[in-house]
């Protein structure tokens, strides 16, 4: 047997006699009470099962959101920006000059109804 | 609506097992812990604030315990880890002259210090070891912990306790042998 244990033999109660650590009396249960005190003002966890919950949820969000992505990465319809924006504008004046056109056209068919009609009520009259 | 009252009934199993648990704990372990967060922290006073915060966070973390190590053990490394952080914030408001007498300054200091031969030649020997290996011995030499268990506690490997161990016993016995106390 080593000496230290021969020492731990010699003093049973270690801590006081052999380290000189000292406490009050009845210190054990005023400490436990004033403990016992201080955990019922912390709210017990009760999460097991709610934390599933929330698990649950959290799942399904991310699951969503993956799915959005993936649908997105889809590489069925790729746009090209540039040459959609010059075919775009191209069109559009197209189409502007057609109507412009058939605006002209339309006009000039009223009025010469318009002129028509005029005459008519004035051989008429 | 059965499944939300079986989940009402569980939740409320848990709550008073959990009661009955830290209840049982606090029993069995109290007078341990105490000792244990004393021999680090050295002061009484200390050690009933560093106690309290221990019991503290072990009721609130009780509930994640997966059982990977004994519950004492678990129990001792949150006491060794608010010791630490009792310690850290101590060394910061002492000063660079302060803290290499720290350990015997810090005992002496206290009310609760019963000098007698014994004691100062057993505390002198505990004083000439680094922080680490006086936490190291006296984990192992007075609360009775396995190595396995103190790598647990530490976070450390556990040759590399077994080694500062052995040192630390090594330099206890040579200084008690030129004092020649007990």
């Amino acid at each position: 047997m080593n000496d230290l244990e021969q020492l731990k033999e010699k003093h049973p109660n270690l801590h006081k006699s052999l380290l000189g650590l000292d406490r009050p009396e009845d210190f054990s249960n005023h400490s436990k009470a004033l403990i016992r005190q201080k955990l019922t003002a912390v709210p017990i966890k009760k999460t097991p099962v709610i934390s599933m919950h929330r698990l649950i949820g959290i799942g399904a969000i991310a699951a969503s959101v993956l799915l959005l992505m993936t649908i997105n990465l889809n590489p069925t319809s790729v746009p090209q920006d540039s040459a959609a924006v010059v075919e775009d504008g191209y069109v559009t004046s197209l189409l502007l000059d057609t109507l412009l056109l058939e605006e002209e056209v339309i006009d000039q068919v009223i009025q010469e109804s318009l002129l028509d009609n005029f005459e008519e009520n004035l051989a008429l009259n | 609506m059965a499944i939300a009252l079986s989940h009402k009934i569980a939740i409320n199993n848990v709550s008073k097992k959990q009661e009955t648990d830290i209840n049982d704990l606090l029993d069995q372990q109290h007078d341990r812990l105490y000792w244990m967060i004393r021999k680090i922290v050295l002061g009484h006073d200390d050690a009933l604030d560093v106690l309290q915060n221990t019991w503290i966070k072990i009721h609130k973390g009780l509930p994640s315990f997966k059982g990977e190590s004994k519950i004492e053990t678990w129990m001792f490394r949150i006491a060794y880890n608010e010791c630490m952080r009792f310690l850290a914030q101590k060394k910061a408001t002492l000063c660079l002259d302060e803290l290499d007498t720290d350990y015997m300054h810090s005992l002496t200091a206290d009310n609760y210090f019963n000098a007698n031969d014994a004691s100062i030649g057993f505390q002198n020997a505990l004083a000439n070891l680094t922080q680490i290996e006086r936490h190291i011995f006296s984990l192992k030499y007075f609360d009775e912990l396995t190595f396995k268990a103190l790598a647990v506690v530490l976070d450390s490997n556990e040759n590399s306790i077994k080694t500062r161990y052995y040192k630390a016993e090594k330099k206890i016995k040579e200084y008690l042998t030129k004092a020649t106390i007990g």
